[in-house]
């Protein structure tokens, strides 16, 4: 175990890393971990030719061969290429050179890496023996060598990653990743079959040889938002289907849940969200992330979930290897119900990831903000509502990490770690959203339209400003976004209610699916059918005596700080409505047409540019494209939108309204529930009836 | 021998020499061997009252087994058994280390129960009279009873050893002398509504011999061991015809002595008989050259409650619907009684000769396997068991230190090439080679050419001969186990190649969870070999020991639990429900997934016309 003395934190203990022990002692550590028990000790070239000489491998090269008229040889070459691209060549030295790099860099900026002992422990227990699944969550470029590095200390056996292909066009890093045990997946495999075999292949010899344990990232790539995003299921079928023909006993899904105080990347990523183009993900970007990193990062925390047994989560799912016994082994196909497991046990992982993702108090601060956006907030005010939203959180089984037993002191500290990224100030003694002026013009005239709106010019000054401010908001929301998960359909009910003095029952059932519906790919909510989950949040809400109802009518509490509360609950999510709301406007002003799934996203957000211009809309965040990326995803599983999926590469993906009556309805729904029922802007003057 | 009319005349001419050849009661003359040969000769395995040389509670004969002398060395004893009075000095040790035996830690058996602890039987005297003409013998006896109600799964044995006997015992034991007998008896069964089980050599492994508890009619065991003539030979056409109670031991001393073998060598030879082998669909040893008993059976006659089934020719294979005699290959006492059968026999071979594999890893002697199954080579018998297995066999002999032997002989023979060879990874595979002189000798170059492939050593002949001669000592180590608190089972399956080694790891893996999960802290014992090879696939056989002396939970539930769990393990890596020891009633639970409904259903309807009454009452393979 890594020297440092360990502390107690929510009942569990933890154990830093140690960042300052000496390069070379660090360099000079034994590690000789205990081998899997059943592992034949495979050299990652022999893992290659074990692959390459498949018999599932060689009948698609026969059948390739074949179907295209090309030898075999050509095929084989091809294969030997993939093979090539894909492979690790996991060396311990280059392990090593990677952690220092990284223990150099964040012992500068970085307060501590604490991990969770127990969990660490059976991590160490569960690799000598099943072959084990590592699936971190995913906020920062970081987590692809902090798991490796802890292992490290650790003397536990380093996994083998499957990481992006992006970075293999940074030469340095790529081999020096692969080298660390990374193996690369394109990102997407398309209609290749030859591709998606090899790689499949390449990931179940590594399983089931259990030299390593796998690691890879569920949600597919790193949120950019910090909302957990919904699973990618591909390689998580790749486990699952070794475990349904029989070559393991088992696998052990370990979820792993990395929290950072402050991500690394926080600027970037607010920058990617409002679409100002990325550096590309080279070497030299990697370096001009790193020179962020002179400022204070707080402290990373890593807490393991317990285990899921993949054999056991079957047997409660009802899946039964037996029927695979009567198929042959080189053509696996899932049976019906085993998607629809691998789809459960996907966001049943998640869930677990979530529940042990530690909430920072800057996280709530950040909400606070936010949400008070007015002017700036005074510090008694701030503190006060912080511990409210911590016990909140804390009721619900959130995990707040209260580094002091001092409100006030974490409460500085956070305000530190904020101002230290330039997102806040302090004005008067009061905090407030560092924001650059806007000079925001007079509402249109009452009734004015859509149309009125989009031909109205905004001057690329007033543009900038605008985004600028999007920009500290959108790093703000990146850690409110953080919390969220804790309330979601509560606040998607209180939002429904909001600003009205009562609603009745079936007026709010309607509108909460609607609303629930819209944000389906933008949160990952409950499960199970929406009126369970409705009916399970009313009664959630009223036992928490933020509701009350009295015959079929729903009334907020009328206290004041509840009220307050109610607000500051629907006022989580109030971005993401908005921007639903901003995308419904659009698509109308689109009717008919079909048009680019590219262009749709820009268009729409200089919509929500001219509406904050004009003063309709408040939040920012609204400037964000990814909020349209998963409106239009929700709209494509509702049946309001089309989206041809074009299998040509390069081609734009486009976008065509299928169903105008419930676009419609839904514009006037999430309106009225935004505007107090008055939305200021409407498709045309009919339209609001 | 070639000419026909030479070997008929031979045969007369022996049949001339005997003067015993005489009319039992049933009519039918008795081929025995002449009684007045030798008298140290064996005649009969064991006689009517079985418990005079049977072990009431364990395994084979009483005087058999495996004990500690009183400085802690386990010693073999058993006067019929070449092994007699061996001892083992590397056993124990290997135990504590290997299993965390402590020979402080005892189980024994309670002693035999008191005829008054039994619960009595149910009376039938009406029956009882009535059969009385039509058997050799009728018993009512405490003794009797108990030992007619049930077989040698742990289970049966743990309730015996236990001392509380509260099972459901047959009430009365029959013996038929001869085909007429069987049927005038389930006549009368039928006419006054009496459950019969058939009854062999009680080696039953999958409970077919237990009572159903809820049977309220009284249950007649029929003992079909007096039934035990060869009823004639047919050398033109090498056939025997044979009463089904005969025991495979004594069938295959009678036609040695005429020179023949049926091949036929299940585990259990020494008690179980030709009936019982039908009835489970069993398999022998040595299959791959005479063939499982489906494909030995030429004709069966089985008396059921509607009549005999019966064929009215011998005419090898036929076109004539669905084969019916598979009605009854497999039945396990649910339709009738198997009286007689037609079997095929060969000639004894001219040479038998063992040999001996190892290999580095398992892995590799699967593979090897494999391939002999492919090149449709495999001899007589070839058999691979595991390291666990092979490091068993090791330790099961007189010599002091563990290594030696074996991997001594190998070092000599090859000083090089013996360097990939870890004790605790390799495994060991066992041939047994029969034939002409000519045909053994290409056979085995063949095999150890073949094995080079997988990086196997000879292993000689003498390791190989140990292999064999183990397998019927082994069962008494079970009972040995008994005594210091283990519970052992064995259990097999059939599975395709592609999935062997995959399903061997996979079952011991869970198994060995399993054991931690309910408590078990001692190390379990979990074993496989691969006992038989056919083009598509093999049988896998696994022996199972745990301790349950720490454990707080009912021994016999723990065991049931994970027995099942491991049936289901096997089930879901691809393996059947069995190989050839039968449904019985501990896998019933499984036939219906296993067959589909509708198949289950077929079997019902053959049953419900056949035995309307239900008089075979066994409940044996249906759900």
């Amino acid at each position: 175990m890594a020297a440092g003395r360990s502390f107690i934190s929510n009942g569990s203990e933890y154990v830093p890393l140690d960042l300052k022990k000496g390069e070379l002692s660090f360099a000079l550590a034994p590690f000789n971990p205990h081998p899997n028990v059943h592992t034949e000790g495979l050299s990652p070239q022999e893992v290659k030719e074990i692959v390459k000489g498949s018999t599932r491998l060689k009948a698609m090269i026969k059948e390739i061969s074949v179907s295209n008229g090309v030898s075999e040889e050509s095929v084989v070459k091809l294969v030997d290429e993939i093979v090539d691209e894909i492979g690790h060549k996991m060396a311990l030295p280059a392990v090593r050179t990677v952690a220092m790099i990284i223990r150099g860099t964040l012992r500068r900026v970085i307060s501590g890496i604490y991990i969770e002992k127990q969990g660490l422990e059976e991590l160490g227990a569960a690799v000598k023996r099943y072959p084990v699944v590592i699936l971190p969550s995913h906020r920062s470029y970081l987590d692809f060598i902090l798991v490796s590095y802890f292992l490290l200390e650790n003397n536990i056996q380093l996994p083998a990653i499957a990481a992006g292909q992006d970075f293999m066009n940074m030469k340095v890093i790529s081999s020096l990743l692969r080298r660390s045990g990374a193996f690369f997946m394109r990102r997407t495999f398309g209609s290749d079959r030859l591709y998606k075999l090899i790689f499949t292949v390449y990931m179940q010899t590594v399983l089931t040889n259990r030299q390593n344990p796998i690691e890879f990232f569920i949600e597919g790539t790193r949120s950019r938002t910090a909302k957990t995003l919904h699973p990618k299921l591909g390689l998580l079928s790749m486990i699952v289907e070794p475990y349904l023909h029989g070559l393991v006993d088992d696998v052990l899904l370990a979820p792993l849940s990395i929290s950072y105080e402050r991500t690394l990347e926080e600027s970037l990523f607010a920058r990617e969200l409002l679409g100002i183009p990325k550096p590309k993900e080279s070497t030299s970007g990697l370096f001009k992330a790193k020179s962020l990193l002179f400022t204070s990062y707080g402290s990373i925390f890593v807490d393991f979930s317990k285990q899921i047994s993949l054999h056991e989560f079957c047997i409660k799912n009802g899946i039964s290897r037996i029927p695979h016994g009567i198929q042959p082994r080189n053509d696996f196909s899932f049976l019906p119900g085993e998607r629809e497991m691998v789809l459960e046990l996907g966001y049943q992982i998640l869930h677990k990831i979530n529940k042990k993702m530690k909430i920072f108090p800057s996280s709530i601060l950040s909400s606070l903000l936010l949400h008070f956006n007015n002017g700036g907030v005074e510090r008694d005010k701030l503190i006060n509502w912080m511990d409210v939203l911590k016990a909140e959180i804390e009721k619900r089984g959130g995990i707040v990490h209260w580094n002091n037993d001092n409100s006030a002191a974490v409460f500085d500290h956070c305000v530190n770690l904020l101002l230290s990224s330039g997102c806040i100030r302090i004005k008067d003694g009061r905090i407030e959203i560092a924001k650059v002026e806007e000079e925001t013009r007079l509402r249109h005239k009452e009734g004015c339209t859509v149309f009125d709106i989009m031909s109205a010019q905004m001057t690329s000054s007033a543009l900038a400003n605008t985004l600028n401010n999007g920009y500290t908001e959108l790093i703000l929301g990146h850690y409110r976004n953080q919390l969220i998960h804790w309330f979601i359909s509560e606040s998607i009910m209180l939002t429904c209610i909001n600003g009205i003095s009562d609603i009745e029952l079936d007026v709010l059932k309607k509108r909460f699916i609607l609303l629930s519906q819209s944000l389906c790919k933008e949160f990952i909510l409950p499960p199970g059918p929406m009126e369970k989950v409705f009916d399970d949040t009313l009664h959630c809400l009223i036992d928490r005596g933020l509701i009350e109802i009295s015959g079929s009518l729903i009334f907020i509490v009328s206290n004041e700080k509840q009220e307050v509360l109610s607000s500051l609950l629907s006022g989580l999510i109030r971005p993401f409505v908005a921007g639903v709301w901003v995308m419904c406007l659009y698509l109308e002003s689109l009717m008919g047409g079909v048009q680019s799934l590219k262009l749709t996203l820009r268009n729409t957000q200089q919509l929500a540019a001219k509406l904050i211009h004009n003063g309709f809309i408040d939040s920012h965040e609204i400037l964000s494209l990814d909020i349209y990326k998963n409106t239009i995803a929700s709209f494509n599983v509702t049946g309001i939108l089309f989206e041809p999926e074009l299998e040509l590469e390069g081609r734009d993906r486009l976008v065509k309204v299928l169903n105008a009556p419930k676009l419609k309805e839904l514009t006037f729904e999430i309106g009225a529930v935004l505007f107090n029922g008055s939305p200021p802007v409407s498709i045309n003057n009919f339209s609001k009836l | 021998m070639d000419d026909p009319s030479a070997r008929r005349l031979s045969v007369l001419q022996g049949h001339l020499r005997k003067p015993e050849i005489q009319l039992n009661k049933c009519g039918s003359i008795e081929a025995s061997a002449p009684i007045s040969s030798k008298k140290t000769e064996i005649q009969k395995a064991f006689p009517r009252k079985r418990l005079e040389i049977l072990s009431w509670n364990g395994w084979g004969y009483k005087d058999s087994g495996f004990y500690l002398n009183d400085k802690g060395v386990a010693f073999f004893t058993g006067p019929r058994y070449p092994l007699n009075g061996l001892v083992l000095p590397l056993v124990i040790p290997w135990m504590e280390q290997k299993l965390g035996f402590d020979r402080t830690q005892t189980a024994f058996s309670q002693p035999p129960p008191s005829p008054a602890d039994l619960p009595p039987p149910m009376p039938c005297p009406s029956f009882i009279e009535a059969v009385r003409p039509h058997s050799v013998a009728i018993s009512t006896d405490a003794d009797d009873r108990l030992f007619h109600s049930h077989g040698h799964t742990c289970h049966e044995l743990f309730i015996l050893r236990s001392g509380k006997i509260d099972i459901r015992l047959v009430d009365a034991v029959v013996w038929p002398g001869c085909h007429d007998h069987v049927a005038k008896i389930v006549q009368l069964a039928s006419l006054h509504n009496i459950c019969i089980i058939p009854f062999g050599g009680g080696t039953n492994v999958s409970g077919a011999l237990e009572c159903p508890s809820d049977e309220r009619r009284p249950i007649i065991s029929l003992d079909m061991t007096e039934m035990d003539k060869i009823l004639w030979i047919d050398e033109d056409n090498l056939t025997a015809h044979v009463e089904a109670g005969i025991v495979g031991q004594d069938l295959e001393r009678k036609l040695a002595e005429r020179g023949y073998t049926s091949g036929h060598e299940p585990d259990s030879q020494e008690f179980s008989t030709l009936g019982g082998w039908v009835a489970t669909r069993s398999s022998g040893m040595k299959k791959n050259k005479y063939g499982n008993i489906e494909d030995l059976v030429v004709r069966i006659r089985t008396v059921t409650p509607s009549g005999t089934i019966d064929k009215s020719f011998l005419g090898p294979r036929n076109s004539l619907g669905p084969d019916l005699q598979h009605f009854i290959l497999g039945s396990e006492g649910t339709l009738g009684v198997i009286t007689e059968v037609t079997m095929r026999i060969r000639p004894l071979p001219q040479v038998r000769r063992y040999g001996s594999i190892v290999f580095p890893t398992f892995e590799l002697g699967v593979e090897y396997m494999r391939d002999v199954a492919k090149q449709r080579c495999a001899p007589a018998s070839i058999r691979l068991m595991d390291n666990l297995q092979f490091q068993i066999g090791q330790i099961l002999k007189p010599t002091p230190s563990f290594t030696t032997s074996i991997i001594d002989s190998i070092k000599k023979i090859y000083v090089t090439k013996f360097k990939g060879f870890d004790p605790d990874k390799m495994a060991a595979c066992t041939l047994l080679m029969e034939g002409t002189p000519e045909e053994v000798k290409l056979q085995e170059k063949r095999l150890i050419d073949i094995a080079s492939k997988y990086n196997g050593l000879s292993g000689g002949e003498e390791n190989g001969r140990r292999g064999y001669m183990m397998t019927f000592v082994i069962a008494y180590i079970r009972d040995m186990a008994f005594d210091y608190g283990y519970l052992s089972e064995s259990f097999e399956t059939s599975i395709p190649w592609s999935r062997v080694v995959d399903m061997c790891r996979n079952v011991k893996e869970r198994i060995s969870q399993l054991c931690t999960d309910n408590g078990i802290i001692r190390p379990p014992l979990i074993s496989c070999r691969v006992t038989q090879v056919y083009d598509e696939g093999a049988c896998v056989y696994f022996y199972l020991a745990f301790s349950y002396l720490e454990v707080g939970m009912d021994p016999v539930k723990l065991f049931h639990t994970i027995e099942s769990s491991a049936r289901d393990e096997v089930l879901a890596n691809g393996g059947s429900l069995s190989h050839h020891h039968g449904v019985g009633k501990i896998r019933k639970k499984w036939i219906k997934d296993t067959l589909t409904p509708t198949g289950i259903d077929m079997l019902y309807a053959v049953k419900r016309q056949v035995d309307p009454q239900n008089i075979f009452g066994c409940a044996n393979l249906l759900p």
